[in-house]
C-alpha cells in the first residue's frame, strides 16, 4: 500500500510519501510536480528530506531476494 | 524510502515544466504522454469551483458566494466576454471578487479595487490560491489512482489543508 500525505498551509505543500520502494517516491513527486504544472499551479521545491522507512526497505530487499 | 518534500506554490498560467517533463518520459512515458494530452482547462475550472464552495461554506471567513460582481451600481456575471466562475463577497466587500479562467488556463480576479476599503480583495484571492491548490493536489491524485480524503479548514486566516491519498 502506498500512501501519499501532504498539508498544505501558507502558500506552501509539504508532501510525506510512504510505502514507496526505492527512489519511486522521487518519481511520484515528479508526477504531481508536473501535473500541478499543468493545472497552473507553479511550484520550487524548497526542501527535501530524505528518511528511511522500514517497511520500504524490506520491500526493496524482498524484491532483491 | 519516505521523502518529505517542501514546495512554495503560486498560481500562474498551465505549463509543463521543461526538465520535469524530461525526467518523467524516462520514468514513466505512458504518464509523461498522457500529462502532455490532457486538456486542463476542464480540471482548473472544477478545482475552482469547489474552491469557491469550500470557502464560501466555512463560516469563519466572512466570505460569501455569488454569481456577480459589482461596482456599486452595476452587477456582472462576465468580464470581457468571459463568464464568471463565480464570486466571492465578504461582509466588509459585498461587491465581490470574481473568478476567471481564460482560455489559456489562467486564474483571474476582478474587482472594482476602488470600493475595497478593507483590503478584502487581497484577503479573498489569497485564501482562493491557498484553497485552490489543496482542490487541485486533490484532483491528481485522484487521476493517479489514489482514493483521497481532503480536509481544509481555516486557521489564523490561513487556508490549512491536509490530504491523504491512499493506493492498494
Amino acid at each position: 500500500m502506498k500512501t501519499i500525505r501532504v498539508e498544505v498551509k501558507g502558500g506552501k505543500a509539504t508532501f510525506d510519501f510512504e510505502g514507496f520502494a526505492g527512489d519511486s517516491c522521487s518519481d511520484e513527486e515528479k508526477t504531481i510536480r508536473l501535473f500541478l504544472g499543468q493545472l497552473g499551479v507553479k511550484t520550487d521545491e524548497e526542501s527535501t528530506e530524505k528518511k528511511t522507512d522500514p517497511e520500504a526497505v524490506r520491500l526493496v530487499e524482498r524484491e532483491r531476494a | 524510502m519516505s521523502s518529505i518534500v517542501m514546495l512554495r506554490v503560486a498560481l500562474d498560467t498551465p505549463d509543463l515544466i521543461a526538465d520535469l517533463l524530461s525526467q518523467l518520459q524516462v520514468i514513466n512515458p505512458a504518464m509523461a504522454q498522457f500529462i502532455q494530452s490532457l486538456d486542463p482547462i476542464p480540471l482548473i475550472k472544477e478545482c475552482a469551483q469547489n474552491t469557491i464552495d469550500f470557502l464560501a461554506s466555512e463560516s469563519l471567513t466572512g466570505i460569501k458566494k455569488q454569481d456577480f460582481v459589482s461596482n456599486g451600481r452595476i452587477n456582472t456575471s462576465t468580464w470581457d466576454g468571459v463568464p464568471l466562475i463565480g464570486a466571492l463577497s465578504h461582509y466588509k466587500f459585498p461587491d465581490g471578487v470574481g473568478v476567471l479562467v481564460m482560455a489559456d488556463g489562467a486564474i483571474k480576479f476582478v474587482a472594482d479595487d476602488g470600493r475595497d476599503y478593507c483590503g478584502r480583495i487581497d484577503y479573498i484571492t489569497r485564501l482562493f490560491k491557498e484553497a485552490f491548490t489543496a482542490q487541485a493536489i486533490k484532483t491528481i491524485l485522484e487521476i493517479m489512482d489514489y482514493q483521497v480524503v481532503l480536509n481544509q479548514r481555516l486557521e489564523n486566516n490561513t487556508v490549512v489543508a491536509s490530504l491523504e491519498g491512499v493506493k492498494l
